[in-house]
């Protein structure tokens, strides 16, 4: 290598930054040893490398523990049940349910809960209390539901329908009307139905119990055998319309 | 009778996601100090760090978890000046942000004259060297960060440098 010609800005940083290219580092010295201007370009260099290389602090531990914490609050135990008709999608968080879904599989529900924020874990052993109270309730030996549900991405009027549709006793059902009346917008019965029709939890938060007024059976995201299914398993008694209606 | 088919798996969600905490958070904090300042890089960090957990369960057992990691940060870097509206983050972040033990204090100061220089570059500049000199990242892992060839990964590091070292030429003789 000629030492005698005089290194560009690139093969500085090459060498600075990178330790390789066709000249080292040595050999630049080399050069900048016999020449002025190269001597107080690779001297600038040198002095912003040795700036750059100050220490950083480590993380606090406090910080790592919040994180850590953090992301506790935001696991989804994710799985597959197997119901009476077919596959139940299922998620638990350490609050309590926070999803079902008909049909879904375990991708399905991973995505389900990441599009709720929360963190996707296939775990069979953390869904065992929800199983054991599913498993009774299919049995006929169960009417309501000891554990806790999780709804905190649902919005405050989601919230308000869920909660008074959950007041309705096994064996019996409400109409979107009389749940749009409890909740003090009777006008308001399209968005009950719409609401209802994205509960995240159904089966536990009984929105099968509320039918259309008039005799009807209304609508349901499982399909309206799964509903009557429900609501026979529960002992409700249906009207010859809403029978005839989810044959 | 209710079964239960989840599958078992190897290696959990939750495992990955405090493989890549124990990996990569330190450096992260230093990335998030060096761009957005000390005030807010924990903040910016721990931010970050909540994405990739939500995020994990899509990585594939191949990727390249650091670059994957580190894009989320940049990212998070960038909506933070978004939401603060500030063209020239690193004068501003670390003139506020410097706070704390002593030490913590003297190892800012030596970087904040460099810190003050590079937040005059332009912003992809700016990352890539951030990237390459500071974070120590190779440019195969910059290119995918920064969604960007290699030897424009290369180009931006090297135009920094030099960049930095006219400044560096021009002033070091007022602070040393």
């Amino acid at each position: 290598m000629n030492i005698d010609r005089c290194f560009s800005g690139d093969e500085l940083a090459v060498a600075l930054i990178d330790g390789s290219g066709a000249r080292s580092l040595e050999d630049l010295r080399g050069h900048a040893a016999g020449c002025e201007s190269c001597r107080v370009e690779l001297e600038a260099g040198l002095e912003l490398n040795g700036r750059l290389n100050a220490e950083l602090v480590p993380p606090r531990q406090e910080a790592l523990n919040h994180l850590r914490s953090s992301i506790d609050e935001m696991v989804a135990f994710i799985g597959e049940l197997q119901a009476p008709w077919g596959p139940l999608g299922v998620a638990l968080t350490e609050r309590g349910v926070t999803r079902i879904e008909f049909g879904a599989s375990l991708d399905r529900m991973a995505e389900l809960v990441a599009g709720d924020g929360l963190v996707p874990e296939a775990a069979a052993h953390a869904l065992a209390p929800l199983e054991r109270e599913l498993d009774e309730y299919f049995a006929g030996e169960r009417k309501t539901f000891d554990i806790e549900t999780d709804l905190r991405t649902a919005n405050s009027f989601l919230r308000a329908v869920l909660g008074k549709t959950s007041e309705i006793p096994a064996g019996s059902y409400s109409t979107y009307a009389g749940v749009a009346a409890d909740i003090g917008h009777p006008k308001a019965y399209r968005a009950v139905g719409n609401a209802l029709g994205s509960n995240p939890i159904p089966i536990i938060i009984p929105c099968h119990r509320v039918l259309a007024s008039g005799g009807g059976i209304g609508g349901y995201g499982g399909g309206l055998p799964i509903k009557r299914y429900l609501l026979e398993l529960e002992g409700a008694t249906l009207s010859p319309r809403a029978l005839a209606a989810s044959q | 009778m209710v079964l239960v088919t989840a599958a078992p798996q190897a290696v959990t969600n939750r495992a990955r996601i405090d493989e890549a905490i124990d990996l990569y958070y330190g450096e992260i904090l230093a990335l998030t100090r060096r761009t957005v300042g000390y005030g807010d890089a924990e903040d910016i960090a721990q931010e970050a760090f909540i994405k990739v957990a939500q995020g994990m369960w899509r990585l594939d057992d191949n990727a390249n978890v650091r670059a994957w990691v580190y894009k989320i940060a940049l990212n998070c870097c960038r909506d933070f000046f978004r939401r603060r509206r500030q063209q020239t983050p690193l004068h501003d972040g670390l003139a506020s942000g410097i706070v704390g033990p002593e030490q913590e204090a003297q190892q800012q100061e030596l970087l904040q004259l460099v810190d003050g220089f590079m937040a005059t570059l332009p912003r992809k500049q700016r990352e890539a060297f951030v990237l390459r000199r500071l974070q120590g990242l190779e440019y195969d892992e910059i290119a995918a960060v920064m969604d960007s060839s290699e030897d424009a990964a290369r180009a931006n590091v090297y135009q920094a440098f030099k960049k930095l070292k006219g400044q560096f030429a021009g002033r070091v003789e007022e602070y040393v």
